[in-house]
């Protein structure tokens, strides 16, 4: 992941409360017993196994308008770090600098938006995982041995690989739209955490969004289905 | 099945009507083996992205272009028997290989190799083309293939070839296929028949008897290998058939992708982008044509799943035994010949 230089993207003190709620979440189940699954086969490096089906744990995950406000002071104390913008409800009287008002919004309302994803579904094997969202495209990422694997459309880019235990992804838009996905498996395999982390070259400041998700279960299918071209979905009975 | 096969080739047909075909009337039709077609996939994953590959799709192309290629030739009515067949016959009369160098649904170039019983060249050559839609009323629904006129190119340069050949020439190349078919069961008793120049050119040195036993044993092996084709021939054609419209639609699909991306682009180029730079909707946009490329593109890997789930294991009933052939028809075949040759061996005379 060395040619991946994400973490300049995160502004340090906006991190800050996901680090720590990491640092507790990881405390919490440090004594669990249960393992995190690890796939280790033909990939010569250990991979996390993160797949099932996640809900959204709103409890734990970023409150939109809380997060908006600590963008707003964010973006102000960097315009101007001697005044104490805390007691002040945030407003947008912002400079050019650090970016419009309608970009500044701009960005954040796309960033609630994209960052919704109430369900996830995750394939993975020994080499791909899949990362199925409601309503927009799947996340894919091929594995080759720790290399970053690209994808180019004409409309932009989407790189993706491991960093240790997290997986990260990168998609490089047009309009100098870049959103940094940060995916996380708790030790005892039960949450996972994506930070997203959308900036825009309009405005300064990247705006974060961190969110939890639980494991579901959905009923055991009774069939084994396969996709043919000729004979649609054909199916036979699972071996349990 | 064969109906569908037939009014497809009505249309295929009135193409070939310009072929001369009474230059082959009086001599004896040779036999066409065309092994499916090299797929020439890169190894690399990156490497066949970057190649707009996908594997699945490139794998069925190398049964379904030689199965048209094969219904062309046999429509043409110039040739004997025409079989498509996982590997190369070592029998063949006339064998046809090759590789798919690229195939994008607009542009398709193979290479294209054709070599008689004797090792003469027919064709060695590399077949370029354009997609060209068609569309006509009263054409049958499988009649029309983007490709077709590059199929006619390579049929009318075989044509070409056996035109040239006298009638004898044409009955030593059988014998010669059929003394190399017994060659590869038997060489001990077979090669001293065949001799080679110093070009590589087989040519008869001396015939067996015709009530030989051997040879009589070798045709009836050959025999039972010609049941194993026509099952395999039967598993092509259904798959021919089957995947036809999917596969032309997925390439129409390849082809108006391509167009709308490059009118997309050009569109930008020419017209800028009107949004404010920045602003949500600018931002939204950016995202919505990225997120419309990537769900093609994974429309598209749908699609070509579903082109690897249609291997069918073989049933083939030989000399009151069941044979269960599973596998891919590559493994099938081997598996085949290798019976064939047991066969030999416990009842050779």
């Amino acid at each position: 992941m060395s040619n991946l230089t994400f973490i300049n993207f995160l502004s340090f003190r906006r991190f800050l409360p996901g680090l720590l709620c990491g640092l507790l979440c990881g405390l919490l189940v440090a004594c669990a017993t249960e393992e995190t699954t690890r796939i280790s086969e033909e990939v010569s490096y250990e991979v996390v196994d993160m797949s099932g089906n996640w809900e959204k744990d709103y409890q734990l995950s970023d409150d939109f308008d809380t997060e908006f406000n600590l963008f707003i002071f964010d973006i102000q104390r960097r315009l101007n770090p001697q005044s104490d913008n805390l007691n002040r409800s945030p407003s947008l009287s912002v400079g050019q600098a650090s970016g419009s008002r309608e970009t500044i919004i701009g960005l954040a309302r796309f960033t609630e938006e994209i960052t919704r994803m109430p369900l996830l579904q995750i394939e993975q094997d020994r080499s791909r995982m899949r990362i199925d969202r409601e309503d927009d495209f799947s996340l894919l990422c091929e594995f080759f041995n720790e290399q970053t694997a690209i994808t180019q459309t004409p409309f932009g880019s989407e790189e993706c690989g491991w960093n240790g235990e997290q997986l990260l992804f990168q998609l490089i838009l047009d309009d100098g739209l870049r959103i940094f996905y940060q995916i996380t498996l708790s030790p005892n395999g039960q949450q996972l955490n994506i930070t997203t982390t959308v900036s825009s070259a309009s405005v300064s400041t990247p705006m974060t969004i961190s969110n939890y998700y639980r494991r579901y279960d959905i009923p055991e299918n009774e069939f084994d289905c396969i996709l043919t071209l000729t004979r649609n979905n054909v199916c036979r009975r699972a071996n349990n | 099945m064969k109906h569908l096969i037939f009014s497809l080739l009505i249309f295929a047909c009135t193409a070939l009507s310009h072929v001369n075909a009474q230059s082959v009337n009086n001599k004896p039709l040779l036999d066409v083996s065309i092994k499916t077609f090299t797929a020439n996939l890169p190894n690399d994953i990156q490497l066949q992205q970057a190649q707009g590959i996908y594997p699945a799709v490139r794998q069925a192309e190398s049964r379904y272009l030689p199965s048209y290629l094969k219904l062309i030739l046999e429509e043409s009515n110039l040739w004997g028997a025409v079989r498509l067949l996982p590997d190369e016959d070592t029998g063949a009369e006339l064998q046809i290989s090759a590789t798919i160098n690229s195939s994008d649904g607009s542009q398709l170039e193979l290479a294209v190799v054709a070599t008689d019983a004797t090792g003469r060249i027919w064709a060695d050559k590399i077949y370029t083309g354009s997609a060209v839609d068609s569309v006509s009323l009263n054409q049958p629904l499988l009649g029309t293939d983007p490709f077709l006129y590059m199929y006619l190119n390579i049929s009318n340069d075989l044509t070409a070839m056996a035109a040239t050949l006298s009638a004898a020439q044409i009955s030593e190349i059988k014998t010669v296929a059929m003394l190399q078919y017994a060659a590869s069961l038997a060489p001990e008793v077979f090669s001293p028949y065949l001799s080679r120049d110093e070009f590589g050119l087989y040519s008869l040195a001396r015939l067996p008897a015709d009530n030989d036993p051997f040879l009589l044993r070798v045709q009836e092996i050959r025999e039972h290998e010609y049941v194993f084709i026509d099952v395999v021939d039967e598993q092509y054609e259904n798959f021919f058939v089957a995947i036809k419209p999917v596969y032309d639609l997925w390439r129409r699909y390849r082809r108006e992708q391509q167009a709308s991306e490059m009118d997309k682009i050009n569109r930008e180029a020419q017209q800028g982008n009107d949004l404010r730079q920045g602003s949500y909707m600018s931002l939204l946009e950016s995202y919505n044509n990225f997120r419309w490329a990537r769900m093609q593109d994974q429309y598209l890997d749908e699609i070509s799943v579903g082109f690897t789930n249609e291997i069918l294991p073989t049933d083939i009933t030989l000399e009151d035994s069941l044979y269960h052939l599973s596998g891919t028809l590559d493994e099938q075949y081997q598996e085949w010949r290798s019976i064939l040759q047991e066969l030999w061996l416990l009842d050779s005379p």
